[in-house]
């Protein structure tokens, strides 16, 4: 006895749906789900701090210049032996990179910076930097 | 007889004299080293890279004509670090007659997940343990090694041809003060990104040297073979990280289809960085070591500000 055609095609879509959905949801590719979002932890963000900072300088310089985030954050001419100020800085738990960079006049010998700042921590980091004629070095403060 | 026959003359007479000053012979293995070969060693060396540029190093087998320069060569370097599954194919070829130099092996490794088809390289079977952790060969990224290469190409060339030292070093003093000068750029270009942002997901787990040196954490979708397909876990895990630090980009390599990360950029809303030169150097400004270094840090750092 025969049944119906339309029946077995029904029955066939049926079996057909059946197995297809499963098969898709382990096969579909990069089934990202948004469950791990909640395991991340999110990246905060950072008010400016203000940030002490200070020069010492062993043979005094022509001009110095400080840039952060590829900007210039302080730059003075003809500074002396010592020269200070405040800095207002974004300040992320990873620390931050300050470029300094220090001309002196000519002919003067090896000399040396000392930097002394202030950090989010409320305590003191010194770098110190060498250089003949001029010097320019990434520092960082964690 | 012609004058132009005199010099050959002269040297199958005289070969311990004129003869010596035939450059040496090198093989390399690696683009980067191919041009430290070749800065290093100047007019006294021909060398033959045998892995050009675009080349994916990890899918490399020598052919019978590369073993065939390599027998002929008095000096082979190698990346190393487990990079080159057919260095003792090398070795046999030279008969024990040149020196095989794993220069990669001669500084710090960084270690990493050996998660996939990294077996090829270490020349162990396909049913090995996986997720054990390697050698990241990937040296190169890091321009404080390149340099460390240099000193030992040029010691190397220096055995060799012990008359010619102080030309090696010469070459090697003004070679090393262009990677200062590179590495100065490095760090200069680095600072204009705020170390929080400092995050590189990448195609292909290639980037740790240079991460370590400049504050980067590195989210890699693949693990050390660029053949390697990540899992839906990994992949679903890096979306997750993407989105909850904000990550701005993500970079696909010179060599390999970036369907992953086309994929990873729909779901997280960052785009697509610049293309990345991982497994070594490429054309245009990727032709030089400090082009194709140049060419990733900027695109990183642009991308990710």
């Amino acid at each position: 006895m025969r049944g119906s055609p339309l029946f077995y095609a029904l029955l066939a879509f049926l079996g057909i749906a059946l197995v297809g959905f499963p098969v898709y949801s382990l096969t579909r590719p990069y089934a990202v789900k948004t469950e791990a979002t909640a395991t991340a932890t999110p990246a905060p963000s950072h008010a400016p701090v203000k940030v002490p900072i200070e020069f010492a300088f062993t043979a005094e310089p022509k001009s110095m210049r400080v840039k952060h985030l590829g900007k210039v954050v302080w730059s003075v001419d003809a500074p002396g032996a010592r020269t200070d100020t405040e800095l207002s800085l974004e300040w992320p738990q990873e620390g931050v990179d300050l470029l300094v960079e220090i001309t002196w006049p000519e002919n003067t010998p090896l000399a040396a910076a000392r930097l002394t700042l202030t950090d989010s921590h409320q305590e003191e980091q010194t770098r110190s930097i060498w250089g003949e004629g001029s010097a320019s070095e990434v520092l960082t403060f964690r | 007889m012609p004058s132009r026959f005199l010099p050959l003359i002269a040297c199958l007479a005289l070969p311990g004299a004129l003869c010596a000053a035939d450059p040496i012979r090198v093989s390399t293995f690696s683009t980067v080293l191919t041009e430290v070969a070749q800065q290093v060693g100047g007019d006294r060396v021909v060398v033959t890279g045998h892995i050009k540029p675009g080349i994916d190093p990890h899918e490399f087998e020598p052919k019978p004509i590369d073993l065939k320069t390599v027998s002929q060569s008095q000096l082979v370097l190698l990346s190393a670090k487990h990079m080159e599954g057919y260095v003792n194919k090398l070795k046999e070829a030279t008969g024990g007659k040149s020196r095989v130099v794993e220069v990669g092996d001669q500084f710090p490794s960084l270690k990493m997940k050996d998660d996939h088809d990294h077996a090829h390289a270490h020349g162990k079977g396909k049913d090995d343990d996986h997720d054990e952790l390697v050698e990241d060969p990937h040296w190169w990224h890091s321009v404080a090694n390149v340099k460390r290469a240099a000193k030992v190409v040029r010691d190397e060339l220096a055995k060799i041809r012990p008359d010619d030292q102080a030309i090696f070093k010469k070459n090697a003093d003004t070679y090393l003060a262009s990677l200062d000068s590179l590495q100065s750029w490095v760090k200069t270009k680095v600072a204009e990104l705020p170390r929080d942002r400092r995050k590189l997901v990448t195609s292909h787990d290639a980037f740790q040297y240079f991460a370590k040196e400049n504050g980067f954490t590195i989210y890699a979708i693949e693990g050390v073979s660029s053949s390697d397909q990540p899992s839906s876990k990994k992949v679903a895990e890096i979306v997750a990280a993407i989105k909850a630090q904000n990550v701005k980009a993500v970079f696909p390599e010179s060599i390999e289809n970036p369907k992953v990360l086309t994929e990873i950029t729909r779901e997280t809303g960052a785009k697509i960085g610049g293309e990345l030169y991982a497994d070594g150097l490429g054309d245009d400004d990727a032709a030089t070591y400090a082009g194709m270094v140049k060419h990733n840090v900027a695109a990183i750092v642009d991308a990710l500000k």
